[in-house]
């Protein structure tokens, strides 16, 4: 093992495949503590899938996952994400009926303790509870400049804001571990500089360690640590993005021979 | 859409139910209008031909805690129930068995109706830990084939199909055998189960079962434990029916397999979409729309009947409550798919605008 203060998440030789497709082969990713990696790769290299496999929704045949120098390989996702692993979706998925603001109280829900008796009664203690949550989502709220959202159906949203509205979600949670799937897809430019500055934010006010997919080259450069390069379920590369750049076996990758 | 000119100073204010002095104002009139309703109706009801009648506000009261249990568990939770009126059943039956064979008094006898019928619906909810839509439908339709066997065919405790004689609801000596009384003790736990159900659906509980409706994925990446929270809701609306199930025994005294048919589970989740899907407010609108429909066709058929004597009379009798019901939900599915909640609040978008519609 790894000294632990140096990798929060440790993948160790991880294979998954569904029956004869191979969707990630051998791959050994470590995540550093306080680090904000960028995963590449052309359409179909594995990336969702290593996010998958992190997040639970994917078990592999093969290998461990260690985070923070436990193995969860075999723990079921929402005891994951009670660990702090929390994570956006390539296409938003949020709750469409309810509003952003319960949408991002949802993601408070491994720290809320209150259960059925407690909140049918909604009286003391769980209002109480309900209140202190509601103040700090309202923090979220602020630091994603989405106030006049709140109480906002999602499905009435544009899709750039639905995705600041999953974001928060994953906020919310207050993760050690942010994974983020392809977070400016579909935005325009603008919406993609929020989102990039959102993100920046994150790393840098909360500390929070940040591993997100992304095929905006130039977005990645600019925000990345370090780079890690998939390709058919392989990992290629890996490293700064001064290194990934001149990096042969990439420009093969994506550009071909 | 908040009022204009209303702002809310701190977080609990901003999320009461309640939250203007108007709103108190006219919640409580309508308290009072509820309590006072059974001595304006009187024995005979009133209005034309007696439509309103106590007799239909106590069948409207155990209906709404049954389909507030089904809000829970098919409109918070998205786990389609077709069962619910076997789960009444079965509470209606525990109750009477309880009361009749054990001499329990009533509160007990309601709660452990509540709670056998409830641990029941897990069996039945168990299911929906593999299945979704339709699939699950099918499983949870197996509880309306199974109950009536069963209550059928063990004759020495149910009665059979010569059904079961239950007495009269009692709290310490009062017994609730009037109309009038009735309708206060089922008027007291349908305000429960109101204020419980909406409880549950603003609070954790209540976004975990929106999270498994909404995107099972999400609400997993988020940590709800989504077989956790399946059962409990199954096990929560579940619960609302044996409670519906008990009161309903006590109040017509006899009970038998045939009082809960199929065509209940349907109007059931009927009164879900006339309402709307998911919402406490919208599950009151409905289950009060669609049972003062089939009332108002029970009564207007004979009068038609009287008006076109040519025409047979059978015919009018179908067209009392089933087709009526029928009609009504596929008018709404068609042309207010999300139903009479979403209307008013559409209504109350219009008219605090008014007159300057942006």
């Amino acid at each position: 093992m790894e000294r632990e203060d140096s990798a929060i998440l440790k993948m160790d030789d991880i294979s998954l495949s569904f029956g004869g497709v191979n969707a990630l082969v051998e791959v050994s990713v470590e995540i550093k503590r306080g680090e904000l990696l960028a995963i590449i790769g052309p359409n179909g290299a594995g990336k969702t899938c290593l996010i998958n496999s992190i997040t639970g929704y994917y078990r592999p045949q093969r290998g461990q996952i260690y985070f923070e120098g436990k193995a969860i390989t075999r723990l079921p996702t929402h005891k994951r994400a009670a660990l702090g692993i929390a994570r956006t979706f390539q296409q938003p998925a949020l709750y469409p009926a309810m509003t952003a603001l319960d949408n991002v109280l949802a993601g408070r829900h491994a720290h809320q303790k209150s259960g059925v008796l407690t909140g049918a009664l909604y009286f003391g203690w769980a209002r109480k509870e309900e209140i202190e949550h509601r103040r700090q989502v309202e923090e979220i709220f602020d630091f994603l400049e989405m106030q006049p959202l709140r109480k906002k159906p999602v499905i009435m949203l544009p899709h750039g804001m639905r995705k600041r509205v999953e974001l928060g979600r994953a906020l919310a949670q207050e993760p050690k571990l942010l994974l983020l799937d392809e977070p400016t897809s579909g935005m325009s430019t603008e919406e993609k500089e929020d989102m990039a500055r959102f993100i920046l934010d994150i790393s840098e006010e909360k500390k929070t360690t940040i591993a997100l997919i992304e095929h905006d080259m130039g977005l990645i450069m600019d925000i990345a640590d370090r780079i890690v390069v998939f390709n058919f379920g392989r990992k290629i590369a890996e490293g700064t993005p001064d290194e990934i750049k001149h990096n042969p076996e990439v420009i093969t990758a994506y550009l071909g021979e | 859409m908040q009022p204009s000119g209303y702002f809310s100073a701190d977080y609990g204010k901003d999320m009461a139910v309640v939250r203007t002095r108007a709103q108190w104002f006219i919640l409580i009139a309508f308290m009072l209008a509820l309590i006072y309703f059974p001595f304006w109706a009187g024995a005979g009801g009133r209005s034309w031909e007696g439509v309103l009648s106590v007799s239909l506000a106590i069948d409207i009261g155990i209906t709404l805690i049954a389909v507030l249990g089904l809000c829970i568990v098919s409109g918070l939770c998205g786990q389609i129930n077709f069962g619910q009126p076997a789960f009444m059943s079965m509470g209606a039956y525990v109750s009477g068995i309880l009361s009749t064979r054990w001499d329990l008094p009533f509160p007990l006898a309601i709660v452990s109706a509540g709670l056998l019928a409830a641990v029941f619906g897990l069996v039945f909810g168990l299911p929906a830990l593999r299945l979704k839509g339709l699939y699950l439908v099918v499983a949870t339709f197996a509880a309306m084939m199974i109950v009536p066997y069963v209550i059928n065919h063990t004759k020495s405790l149910t009665g059979g199909s010569d059904g079961l004689r239950v007495p009269e609801a009692s709290i310490a000596g009062f017994t609730f055998d009037s109309d009038i009384r009735k309708y206060f003790l089922v008027l007291f736990f349908a305000v429960l189960a109101v204020i419980v159900a909406k409880n549950i659906s603003r609070s954790r509980v209540g976004r975990a079962f929106v999270g498994i409706r909404d995107n099972d994925i999400a609400a997993a990446a988020t940590g709800v434990n989504i077989a956790h929270y399946k059962l409990l809701a199954f096990f929560i609306g579940c619960f609302f029916a044996g409670i519906a199930g008990s009161l309903w025994a006590h109040h017509v005294t006899f009970i038998h397999a045939e009082q809960f048919q199929i065509w209940d589970a349907i109007w059931m989740l009927g009164m879900l979409i006339i309402g709307g899907w998911g919402s406490v407010a919208g599950t009151v609108l409905g289950v009060v729309f669609l049972k003062g429909l089939g009332e108002f066709g029970t009564v207007l058929s004979p009068r038609i009947a009287e008006w076109a004597p040519s025409i047979p009379e059978r015919v009018f009798a179908a067209l009392t409550s089933q087709v009526a019901y029928g009609l009504a939900i596929i008018v709404f599915i068609m042309l207010a798919p999300h139903g009479l909640i979403y209307l008013w609040e559409r209504f109350k978008v219009y008219y605090r605008l008014w007159p300057f519609s942006y």
